[in-house]
C-alpha cells in the first residue's frame, strides 16, 4: 500500500512537471504563477496532509481488530499480525515455499524481504536499534560475535531441540555460552572431481599429483583464493594441513584472540604445502569464476569447493564427476573450515513471540527442515533429515569433511583475520612470498589490529 | 554556419595545411578519383579515429551480448560467438517469479526519470538566481554549494538512515525503503552541481533580452519560464540525462535504502539476485543488462534531438 | 499607439496575477508551516534534535524567503538549499558526530537501548528448563489466564503478570479439570474462554512480556505461541538510574557506568578475557590478580555497550597509528595520481572525439555519437564486472586480442603497476562518454568569430586550439573537471569491484593493495581491526578526506573566477 502511494505520488510530479512544461502556450496570466517558485517547497506535502491519517491509523487498526473466531473465514485473509525474514537471494525461494503452511497455522503473514548476503551483515546492526529491522534474519554462524556484541541478536533457548541439531552447527552459532541462532544448514569445502580424467579417488595428495601427472591436463587443482582475489577461506584447508590455525583453541573456551598461531611452526609447514604445490604447478593461481570454468569445462582434474556448487555440476557441465574428501595431505583428514547457516532473532523484534514460534515450532521440525534442503541443497543441520539422506552421497561427502573440520570462529576479533590472511595467501598462490614469509606477515598484522 | 559563407582571406593558407580554409564543398563537377582521394584525405583519418573509439566503447558490450545469448553461464571462458545461441538467458530473465525484473526495470526508470525531472527544475531555479539576480554572498554561497557536494553522498548512509526513520514517522510514503525517500536523497545530491553547470549557460545568454522584458513589465517568473529557459533548453536536456543516467545506475545509496524484491531497483536487483556471490548467472545477468540498457539509450536519443536542435540553431549566441 | 495599449493591459494584467500569486503564496507558506511544525514536533519527540533544528531552519528559511517582499535570489535558491540542507549538510554534519563517537562493533546502541538489552539478560545456570503445552484463554473483559501443562508441570490455570514485575505470591489458582489432553483442552475455565490459534496469534503482542508463577515457586515465560518453558534463573541485570550502576547478580557486583559501557572493579584476573586486557585502549588496571575498570565485555563479550561521544580520540588516533601512516602516503600519492589521471585520460578522449564529431559535413556523425554513448547506458557496476572478467591474465580477452597482435600476456589483475594501469583504462572507458557530452555542448558555446578572428590573425589548428579554444573551453568545463576530480577522487565502486584494492602490498602491517584509495584503504583498515568495525575512525578519517578536498577545491574554484575574468571580457 505503500510502494502504491509512492507510484501514485511520483506520477502525479510527473504530471505536473509536464502539465508546467506544456502551460507555455496556455493562458497567460494563470500559467504565471501557477508554477512559482514556491508551489515546489509544498507540493510534497499536499498530499501528505491527505494520506496522513490512513497511514498512521493503519497499524493501530490491525491490532485492535477483534481476535478472529475459528468459525470466522474472512479473517485468514486478513492478516492479524506479520513477521518480515530478510534472506538473500538462495534462501528467498525456499522460505517463501514453506511459510504458507505458518500462516494457515497462525493466521501470521511472512514477508520474505531479499536483502544481498553481506547486506544483511551490515545492515541489521543499524536497522535493529532504529526499529526497522526484520524479526527473523538468515546469516552465517560467523557473524554470532559481532551481532551478539552490537546488542541486536537475542539469545535462544532451545531446550530439548539442541539434540536434533548437528553438533559444529551449535558451536557455531554459540558466543559466550548462549546460542544466537537456529541452525539449518552446513558447509565446508570438498574435492570435486572429473571422473573422466581421474576414474580413482586419491587418498592422499602424492596419490592427487600421481594421477594429474598420468592425464596430462593443463590445471591440476583448481582452488579460489589466486590470481586477483584473496580467499582465505578455501585455502584454510592448507593452513591448517599440519595442525596449524588462526588463533589457539580451546575444547572449554573457544578461541582465544590473544593467542595468534598463524605464524606457528604447524601453520607454516602446511602453508609449505600449498607453496610447493604452486610451485610445482599442481595448483593454478585461479579466482573463483576461473577455478569453476576450467572444472566445467574439462580444463581442471580437481576443484575445491563448497556443496553451493552442487546444483551447476548437475546443470552446466559436460563432463563426468565425483566428489570426496580432499585428500590427505598429512597424517590426519584435512580441516576445512566448516561454516553454518541459521536463522537468527532480532532482539528488537517486536513480533518476538510470534518469531519464536515461527523458528522453535515451526523451522525445528523434521517437515521444513527437509523443505528447506530439498529448495536449498545445502547439507542439513538437522539430524533426522541428515539420517534420511544416508543414500544421498553428496550430502553423505561434504557431511564426512564437515565432520572433519573446525568451525570458522565467530568471534569479532575474526574481521582482522580476513584481510591480512586472504592477501597473504594470495602472494604464496601467485608465487610472489615464501610461506614462512606469508605466514609472518599475516600473524603480525593480526596482532597489531587485535592488540594495538 | 555553413560551408558557402567561407570566403577565405587567404593571406597564409597553405602555411599549416589549414584543412578548414578550403573550400568545403566540392564543386559537382569533381571527378569521382578526385574526390575520393580528397575524401581519404580529409577525412580518412577521421572516420579511422572514430572507428577505433567504437571499438573501444563497444569491446565490453560485445561480450556481454555474447553472454546473453550463450547458453554456458559463464563470461571468460565463452566465445565470442556461441556456439549454442539460444534465448534461454532472455526467458528466464523475465519469467523467473523470485525475481520480478521487469518491475526492477520500472522502478529505476521512474525513479530516475522523476528524480531527473525534478533535479533539472530545481538546477534551473538556482541557476537562475545565481545567474541573473544579484545578491550579496552569491559567490561564496555557490562556492560553498560546490564544495559540500565534494561530500561523497553514499557516506553518509547511517545519516540517511535516520533522516528516512525519521520522516517515516511523521509521513510513512517518505520513510525507509521508499522510492520517495531516494528520490529526494538524489534531489539533494545533485541540486548544487546542476545548478552550476546550467548557470554557466545561461550566463553565456545575454542580458539585453530580460533587460528588454523587464521593461516591458514582465516578472522575472515570466522571464525566467518564457525567456531563459526555452533559450536553455539544450542544458537542461543535458542535465536531465546526466542525471537520469547517473541515477539509473545508482548502486550503493539505491542498495542500502531500499529492501525487498518488490522494491529494488535494476542495478540493486541484478547484483542481489544474479551477481551475489558465488552463484553468479552471468547469462540471465547479461540478458537483464542489456535490455535494462535500452531506456537509458532511449532517453539519450530523446535528449539528443533536443541537444543538437538547440546547439545548433545558434539561439545562444548573440 | 496599438502596441501600447497592449502593454497597458499585459501590466494591469500582471499586477492582478501578482495579487494573487500572493495569496497563492502565502497560503502554499502556509500549509508547508503547518506540516513543517508536525514533523518537528515529531523530530523533536523522538529526541532527534539535530533533524529537528534541520526542519526548524527549512521552515525560517522558506518564511523568511516567501514572505518577505525583499528576497528575490532566495525564492528562486530556496527549494535547492531546502534538499541540500538535508541531504548534503546533514550528512557531513552527522559523519562529523560520528567521528567523536566509540561508535564500532559493540558500541552501535545508545545508551538506553543497551541498558534495555541487558536487563533482558537472566542469570546462566548452565539448565535449559522443561518447556511444555501453553493455552491461553480471555474473558470479556480482555483479561488473560494462561494454562500450563507439562512433565513436571502439572496443569495450572493462574493470571500471568508483566515480566518486569517481581516474582510474587501465585495466584488464586483457577479451577482446571482433572486430566484433559492438551490437545483438547477445557472450552472454558471460569469465565474465561478458550482462544482459538488465531486468537492467540491477535494477542501475541501482550503475551511476550508475560510470566506466570506456578504454585510450587518456579515461573514460566511464554515461549512460543503454543509453549511455555520453565524459567531457571531470575534477572541478570538490574539498572540503578539513581546511581546510573548495574547489578549484576551473576558475578555479584555492581558496575559503574563509565564511557560506552559499564565498568566492575575487583574482578579476579582469571575472570578477564585477556584479548581486553592486551587491547590498545584497555582500561584494565591490574594488581595482584585483582582487576579493576574492567568492561563488560571483558567479562562476557555477548554483553553489549553503547555509543558514546569520546572527543577527539580518533584524531589522535588516526594521527598517533603508525599502522595507518606508514601506507597513507602510499595510497595518498596514489589516489591524486588515479584521480588526475582518470580526469586527463577521460577529458582527452572525450574532447578529442567532440572535437572529430564537431565537423558538420563528417558522416555518420549520429551514428558515431550514439556508439559512443552506449559505455555511459550499461549500468557501471555491471560493466565493470565484465571487464574483470576480460582483464583476466590467462583467461582474459584483452590478453586474447594483445596476443593476436603477438603481444605478450600482461597481469593485468595481478600485477602492482598493470593493475594501476586496468583501474585507469576502465575507468577511461567508464568516464570518456560524459566528457564527450560535456566537451560537445561546451565547444559549440565558443563563439565562432573568436575562431575566426585568430584564423585571419593568421593562428594555425593547433595555436588555435591551445589558446582560443581550450582557455574558452576550460572557462566553461573547469567546474565539472573538478566535480570529476572530486568524485573520482573517491570512486570507492570502480575499486571495490575492480581491483578491490589489490594487488595486496607486502611489507606494511595493514591490509593495502597498490590501487587502494584512500576510502577503500581506510574502509578495510575501521573494518579490520580490533573488535571489528570502527565506524567512528572511519569517519574521523572521512572528514579529514572531506577537509582536505574541500580546501582543495575552493581554492580551484578561486584559481577559475581569475580565469573567468581574464578570459570573460
Amino acid at each position: 500500500m505503500r510502494r502504491r502511494t509512492g507510484i501514485w505520488f511520483a506520477t502525479l510530479i510527473v504530471l505536473a512537471l509536464v502539465a508546467a512544461a506544456c502551460g507555455d502556450d496556455a493562458d497567460n496570466e494563470d500559467a504565471t504563477d501557477a508554477a512559482t517558485a514556491d508551489t515546489q517547497a509544498d507540493s510534497g506535502d499536499t498530499p501528505a496532509e491527505q494520506d496522513e491519517a490512513p497511514a498512521e491509523d493503519d497499524p493501530p487498526a490491525a491490532e485492535e481488530e477483534p481476535p478472529a473466531e475459528e468459525d470466522d473465514p474472512p479473517a485468514a485473509e486478513e492478516p492479524i499480525a506479520s513477521i518480515t525474514i530478510w534472506a538473500d537471494d538462495s534462501r528467498v525461494g525456499p522460505l517463501e515455499a514453506i511459510a504458507p503452511a505458518f500462516t494457515e497455522e497462525t493466521g501470521v503473514e511472512v514477508n520474505v524481504e531479499l536483502v544481498d548476503f553481506g547486506g544483511i551483515r551490515d545492515q541489521v546492526s543499524q536497522a535493529a536499534p532504529a526499529g526497522e529491522g526484520p524479526d527473523i534474519f538468515v546469516g552465517a554462524h560467523d557473524w554470532t560475535g559481532e551481532l551478539a556484541a552490537n546488542g541486536v541478536v537475542a539469545p535462544i533457548n532451545l531446550g530439548d531441540k539442541a539434540d536434533h541439531f548437528v553438533q559444529v552447527a551449535l558451536d557455531g552459532f554459540n558466543f559466550a555460552g548462549e546460542v544466537f541462532a537456529v541452525p539449518y544448514a552446513t558447509e565446508a569445502v570438498a574435492m570435486y572431481r572429473n571422473s573422466d580424467l581421474v576414474p580413482e579417488t586419491p587418498a592422499t595428495w602424492d596419490d592427487l599429483r600421481a594421477a594429474c601427472d598420468a592425464v596430462e591436463v593443463a590445471n591440476c587443482v583448481t582452488v579460489p583464493g589466486g590470481e586477483d582475489a584473496a580467499d582465505a577461506y578455501h585455502n584454510y584447508p592448507f593452513v591448517s594441513a599440519r595442525g596449524g590455525g588462526i588463533f589457539a583453541f580451546d575444547a572449554s573456551s573457544g578461541f582465544d584472540a590473544s593467542q595468534v598461531v598463524l605464524d606457528s611452526d604447524d601453520t607454516i609447514a602446511g602453508v609449505e604445502i600449498l607453496e610447493a604445490q604452486v610451485a610445482d604447478g599442481y595448483v593454478s593461481s585461479t579466482n573463483y569464476g576461473n577455478a569453476k570454468d576450467l572444472f566445467l569445462t574439462g580444463q581442471a582434474a580437481f576443484f575445491i569447493t563448497g556443496p553451493w556448487e552442487l546444483g551447476s555440476m548437475r546443470d552446466q557441465s559436460d563432463i563426468n564427476w565425483a566428489v570426496s574428501v580432499i585428500a590427505q595431505m598429512g597424517d590426519a583428514p584435512v580441516q576445512p573450515f566448516v561454516g553454518a547457516q541459521g536463522f537468527f532473532l532480532n532482539a528488537f523484534s517486536e513480533n518476538s513471540l510470534i518469531a519464536q514460534s515461527f523458528l522453535l515450532d515451526f523451522i525445528a521440525t523434521d517437515e521444513t527442515m527437509q523443505a528447506l534442503f530439498d529448495a536449498d541443497g545445502r547439507p542439513p543441520a538437522w539430524l533426522p533429515v541428515v539420517e534420511a539422506l544416508s543414500s544421498n552421497p553428496d550430502v553423505q561427502v561434504f557431511g564426512a569433511s564437515i565432520a572433519n573440520g573446525i568451525p570458522m570462529p565467530n568471534i569479532p576479533e575474526m574481521g582482522a583475520v580476513w584481510g591480512p590472511l586472504g592477501d597473504n595467501l594470495l602472494q604464496v598462490r601467485n608465487g610472489e612470498s615464501t610461506a614462512a614469509d606469508a605466514m609472518t606477515a599475516a600473524a603480525e598484522a593480526v596482532r597489531a589490529a587485535v592488540g594495538g | 554556419m555553413t560551408a558557402e559563407h567561407q570566403s577565405p582571406p587567404v593571406h597564409d593558407a597553405g602555411l599549416l595545411r589549414d584543412a578548414p580554409l578550403a573550400p568545403r564543398r566540392l564543386p559537382r563537377d569533381t571527378p569521382p578519383l578526385q574526390r575520393l582521394t580528397l575524401w581519404l584525405r580529409r577525412s580518412a583519418w577521421r572516420h579511422t579515429l572514430a572507428l577505433l573509439a567504437c571499438f573501444f566503447s563497444l569491446f565490453p558490450i560485445v561480450w556481454i551480448v555474447s553472454a546473453s545469448f550463450n547458453s554456458v553461464d559463464n563470461l571468460t571462458a565463452s566465445r565470442l560467438i556461441p556456439s549454442d545461441l539460444t534465448l534461454d538467458n532472455f526467458v528466464e530473465a523475465f519469467t523467473d517469479d523470485v525475481s520480478p525484473v521487469g518491475r526492477w526495470m520500472w522502478n529505476s526508470f521512474y525513479l530516475a526519470v522523476t528524480s531527473a525531472a525534478l533535479n533539472v527544475v530545481v538546477a534551473a531555479w538556482g541557476a537562475y538566481a545565481f545567474s541573473r539576480i544579484k545578491f550579496r554572498g552569491r559567490r561564496t554561497l555557490l562556492t560553498s554549494l560546490l564544495v559540500m557536494q565534494i561530500f561523497p553522498q553514499f557516506l553518509g548512509f547511517v545519516a540517511f538512515f535516520v533522516l528516512a526513520q525519521e520522516f517515516g514517522d511523521v509521513w510513512a510514503p517518505i520513510g525507509l525503503n521508499t522510492h520517495l525517500f531516494l528520490i529526494v536523497v538524489y534531489l539533494g545530491g545533485a541540486a548544487g552541481f546542476n545548478a552550476f553547470l546550467l548557470k554557466g549557460f545561461l550566463d553565456s545568454i545575454p542580458t539585453s533580452l530580460d533587460e528588454a522584458a523587464k521593461i516591458d513589465g514582465a516578472s522575472s517568473w515570466i522571464i525566467f519560464s518564457r525567456i531563459i529557459m526555452p533559450l536553455a533548453r539544450p542544458m537542461l536536456a543535458v542535465i536531465f540525462m546526466i542525471s537520469f543516467v547517473a541515477i539509473f545506475g545508482e548502486f550503493i545509496l539505491a542498495s542500502f535504502l531500499l529492501k525487498g524484491e518488490e522494491q529494488l531497483t535494476l542495478p540493486v536487483g541484478l547484483q542481489v539476485f544474479l551477481a551475489d556471490g558465488y552463484n553468479a548467472k552471468w547469462g540471465v545477468l547479461a540478458a537483464t543488462a542489456l535490455v535494462g540498457s535500452a531506456p537509458v539509450v532511449a532517453v539519450f536519443l530523446f535528449a539528443q534531438k533536443h541537444i543538437i536542435a538547440g546547439l545548433t540553431g545558434g539561439a545562444v549566441k548573440g | 499607439m496599438d502596441s501600447a495599449r497592449n502593454t497597458r493591459l499585459l501590466r494591469r494584467r500582471l499586477q492582478r496575477s501578482t495579487g494573487r500569486a500572493l495569496v497563492v503564496r502565502t497560503a502554499a507558506v502556509a500549509l508547508f508551516d503547518a506540516m513543517g511544525v508536525y514533523a518537528l514536533v515529531s523530530f523533536a519527540g523522538n529526541g532527534t534534535l539535530s533533524v529537528a533544528a534541520l526542519m526548524a531552519f527549512a521552515l525560517a528559511l522558506v518564511n523568511w524567503a516567501y514572505l518577505s517582499p525583499r528576497t528575490q535570489g532566495a525564492r528562486w535558491l530556496t527549494p535547492g538549499l531546502v534538499l541540500m540542507a538535508f541531504f548534503v549538510v546533514y550528512p557531513v554534519l552527522y559523519t562529523s558526530y560520528v567521528s567523536l563517537t566509540n561508535w564500532q562493533t559493540g558500541n552501535i546502541l545508545t545508551k538506553d537501548q543497551a541498558i534495555e538489552q541487558l536487563e533482558q539478560r537472566r542469570v546462566r545456570t548452565g539448565e535449559s528448563g522443561e518447556s511444555g503445552d501453553l493455552i491461553v484463554y480471555r474473558n470479556g473483559a480482555d483479561d488473560l489466564v494462561l494454562l500450563v501443562v507439562g512433565e513436571t508441570v502439572e496443569a495450572f490455570a493462574g493470571v500471568p503478570r508483566s515480566s518486569d514485575d517481581e516474582p510474587g505470591a501465585a495466584t488464586a489458582a483457577f479451577a482446571v479439570p482433572a486430566d484433559f489432553e492438551p490437545e483438547a483442552p477445557p472450552e472454558e475455565i471460569e469465565g474465561y474462554e478458550l482462544l482459538s490459534g488465531l486468537g492467540v496469534t491477535a494477542v501475541a503482542g501482550r503475551l511476550q512480556d508475560l510470566e506466570l508463577d506456578l504454585p510450587d515457586g518456579r515461573s514460566v515465560v511464554v515461549e512460543t505461541l503454543t509453549s511455555f518453558r520453565v524459567t531457571t534463573g531470575g534477572k541478570r541485570f538490574a539498572y540503578d538510574p539513581a546511581t546510573d550502576t548495574m547489578f549484576d547478580a551473576q558475578q555479584g557486583r555492581r558496575c559503574a557506568a563509565g564511557t560506552g559501557t559499564f565498568y566492575c572493579d575487583d574482578v579476579p584476573e582469571t575472570d578477564v578475557a585477556r584479548i581486553a586486557i592486551i587491547a590498545k585502549d584497555s582500561t584494565i588496571r591490574c594488581s595482584g590478580g585483582i582487576c579493576d575498570r574492567v568492561p563488560l565485555f571483558a567479562l562476557d563479550p555477548s554483553l553489549t555497550g553503547w555509543r558514546d561521544l569520546i572527543g577527539f580520540d580518533n584524531y589522535i588516533d588516526l594521527a598517533q597509528e603508525e599502522r595507518i601512516r606508514s601506507p597513507f602516503l602510499r595510497v595518498l600519492i596514489w589516489n591524486i595520481a588515479f584521480a588526475v589521471g582518470s580526469v586527463l585520460l577521460t577529458f582527452a578522449v572525450g574532447l578529442g572525439l567532440a572535437m572529430l564529431m564537431q565537423r558538420e559535413e563528417m558522416r555518420f556523425r549520429g551514428f558515431y555519437r550514439s556508439i559512443f554513448i552506449i559505455p555511459y547506458a550499461v549500468p557501471g557496476f555491471l560493466s565493470i564486472l565484465v571487464w574483470r572478467g576480460l582483464l583476466s591474465t590467462e583467461f582474459g580477452k584483452v590478453n586474447e586480442l594483445l596476443n593476436a597482435f603477438g603481444l605478450p600476456d600482461v597481469a593485468w589483475l595481478s600485477g602492482n603497476y598493470q593493475a594501476m594501469a586496468a583501474v585507469l583504462l576502465v575507468n577511461t572507458w567508464l568516464g570518456f562518454p560524459y566528457m564527450f557530452l560535456i566537451s560537445s555542448g561546451a565547444l559549440t558555446s565558443i563563439p565562432t568569430e573568436l575562431i575566426e578572428a585568430a584564423r585571419v590573425d593568421g593562428a594555425g589548428p593547433f595555436r588555435r586550439f591551445r589558446e582560443v579554444v581550450l582557455p574558452l573551453l576550460l572557462v566553461s568545463t573547469a567546474p565539472l573537471l573538478i566535480g570529476a576530480f572530486a568524485f573520482n577522487f573517491n570512486n570507492f565502486l570502480l575499486i571495490f569491484l575492480l581491483t578491490g584494492g589489490g594487488p595486496p602490498l607486502a611489507g606494511y602491517d595493514v591490509p593495502v593493495g597498490s590501487t587502494d584509495l584512500l576510502i577503500s584503504f581506510t574502509f578495510g583498515l575501521a573494518q579490520s581491526s580490533g573488535r571489528g568495525q570502527q565506524f567512528g575512525l572511519a569517519s574521523a578519517i572521512i572528514v579529514v578526506i572531506f577537509l582536505v578536498l574541500a580546501i582543495t577545491s575552493a581554492l580551484s574554484f578561486r584559481l577559475t573566477k581569475k580565469l573567468e575574468e581574464i578570459y570573460d571580457r
